[in-house]
């Protein structure tokens, strides 16, 4: 009766180990590929770094990274789940995505990434070092990184987009989990390369404000003359980027963007406001009055009216196009 | 003589017939025309249009220059509550009024009080994009597995309060087939809206808020509120987004 009582017992923890390796097997991680397109919002390419963390996002466990070049990034993963996507390029604001990735998925993301409006306003990294440490084989990064506001968010980070690998570079006070500005000065990471040769030339750096501000990104040099360009230097990327079309045809596409929801082009009847059919060949503005100049009209896009929504952020070559695409009506 | 007189009758009716439909803009077809909306509403979506392209940061930067496109924001309104996070804000579920909030507050210098006076004509004027399209209580597939179980544990709490501990099935019913109170098939799918009880725009929360108050009961906790309208929305999902109407228009489900 004893031995039948061990020989259950064992028998139940023979079983239970078993289970346990069936759990792990049906655990097993299986490396999978992300991939996407970032693209300015006239359509143009982006070119730039993405940062990925691990769980849900602002996570602050910042492990995976790649290049966005001519607007296609691809990014290597160790397993299906939740994941912090981040986008970076110098002069645009940093775009953070909130991801499932499934083993099975298409785990494509396209994303459209504004230009900062207030450059700056931007952080900015400068006198980035490395020293090895030969015995231990891990490398320290040491940099300073300040804004002018005062605003610095955690994301100070290193990617090397060829390892595939970002890592968050951290201050040398203690900071609370709660803070949200953190501070002008010294951030430091350590990065064991594992058996992978380390090399300087690979690492992209930056910083993130929290107004979503992004410092230029640095490369090798990690001179101001080393600055990550935004955008391809030659159009190897293909196809017509804004900048390409007409005066004109750029204004049609910023009218049917901004003004078409309120304003017919094409006859004088009012939707919300006047139909602008015509419009510089009146002597005077439909609802003002007043003289139809270049100068009143640009006066009227910057400050609305009445039920006329001020459109300031239409500017310089921009206004000149909208007006270039008005005279043709 | 007859003949021409008949087919100039079904010509017109026919005219009319897509005008209507044109006006009552069906699914996916952009926001409804501003003059279809209730007036006080539109004067809302006005003043949040002005307030959306005004900066209110040293930096002179506003919500157009970082959403430059306005057809971005189509799947805003109708994809909220839901799991929502800026940085150094909790990580929970939202609605569209509280995700406002935070952003005014990362990017103005406005004191609190001022924000909040801006907040309810900006949600008039997102929902108002969103208009015309379906509600999306289902969040997309690429969305983390934790911030669709935060959407459904919220959407339980939900239901419990309305069910439980704040009675409303006492007047509202949850099917549209059931006779007693008022259905809430497709509540949520109507706001934010001028309530005239109250003399003012409110989006679902504010709303909530309100009615339970006329009720006698004072609910001010955010999360139960969102709570609420998670359940709601729930409810109305796959209706047409219809904000600043009371009645039900156009085609549902």
């Amino acid at each position: 009766m004893k031995v039948c009582r061990i020989a259950l017992l064992v028998a139940f923890l023979t079983l239970c180990a078993c289970e346990d390796k069936r759990e792990d097997a049906g655990k097993r991680k299986i490396p999978i590929r992300i991939s996407g397109r970032v693209l300015s919002v006239n359509g143009d390419p982006i070119r730039g770094v993405v940062a990925l963390e691990k769980g849900r996002l602002y996570s602050k466990d910042y492990r995976w990274g790649g290049w966005v070049k001519d607007g296609a990034f691809s990014v290597r993963l160790p397993e299906e789940g939740d994941y912090g996507l981040h986008v970076y390029a110098t002069g645009y604001i940093y775009h953070p995505t909130a991801i499932r990735v499934e083993e099975r998925g298409e785990n494509f993301f396209k994303f459209t990434v504004p230009p900062n409006p207030a450059p700056e306003d931007a952080p900015s990294l400068s006198h980035i070092e490395f020293r090895k440490d030969e015995d231990e084989g891990a490398v320290l990064i040491r940099l300073q990184a300040k804004d002018p506001n005062g605003n610095l968010s955690h994301q100070v980070l290193a990617v090397n987009p060829e390892a595939g690998i970002s890592r968050m570079l951290s201050p040398d006070s203690f900071i609370f989990p709660w803070v949200k500005n953190y501070p002008d000065g010294e951030y430091t990471a350590t990065y064991a390369p594992e058996g992978r040769p380390f090399n300087r030339e690979e690492w992209i750096f930056l910083a993130a404000d929290n107004r979503c501000y992004t410092s230029p990104l640095l490369q090798y040099p990690f001179s101001p003359d080393s600055i990550m360009a935004s955008h391809a230097e030659t159009k190897d990327a293909g196809g017509n980027g804004f900048g390409d079309l007409s005066l004109p045809e750029q204004g049609r596409r910023i009218f049917q963007d901004n003004c078409a929801v309120c304003h017919h082009p094409d006859r004088t009847e009012t939707k919300i406001g006047p139909g602008l059919k015509g419009l510089f060949g009146r002597e005077r503005t439909p609802v003002e009055g007043i003289p139809v100049t270049d100068e009143n009209i640009r006066r009227r896009i910057e400050n609305g009216g009445d039920k006329m929504p001020p459109y300031s952020h239409i500017e310089g070559e921009r206004q000149d196009a909208l007006l270039a695409y008005l005279k043709t009506l | 003589m007859a003949n021409r007189a008949v087919c100039r009758r079904i010509a017109l009716g026919m005219i009319i017939g897509v005008i209507s439909a044109l006006a009552i803009a069906p699914a996916g077809a952009g926001p409804i025309a501003l003059e279809l909306l209730e007036p006080r509403y539109r004067e809302s979506v006005f003043e949040g249009w002005r307030s959306f392209q005004t900066s209110f940061a040293s930096d002179g930067v506003a919500c157009i220059h970082c959403h430059p496109r306005h057809a971005e924001m189509e799947d805003w309104a109708p994809s909220y509550p839901k799991a929502a996070v800026f940085d150094g804000t909790p990580y929970r579920v939202k609605g569209l009024a509280e995700v406002v909030g935070e952003a005014l507050a990362i990017h103005t210098d406005l004191p609190p009080n001022r924000r909040d006076l801006l907040v309810g004509d900006l949600v008039s004027f997102i929902a108002w994009w969103g208009s015309g399209t379906a509600i999306k209580a289902t969040p997309p597939r690429s969305t983390p597995a934790g911030d669709m179980a935060l959407l459904h544990a919220a959407e339980q709490r939900g239901r419990e309060l309305f069910e439980t501990a704040l009675e409303c099935t006492h007047c509202h019913a949850i099917r549209k087939e059931s006779r007693k109170g008022s259905p809430l098939a497709s509540a949520a799918a109507r706001f934010p809206r001028h309530v005239t009880e109250a003399g003012m725009v409110l989006p679902l929360t504010g709303f909530l808020r309100w009615h339970l108050k006329t009720h006698g009961i004072s609910l001010r906790d955010e999360v139960a509120l969102t709570d609420l309208a998670a359940f709601l929305t729930r409810l109305s999902e796959g209706e047409i987004y219809w904000p600043g109407t009371r009645e039900r228009k156009g085609a549902g489900k």
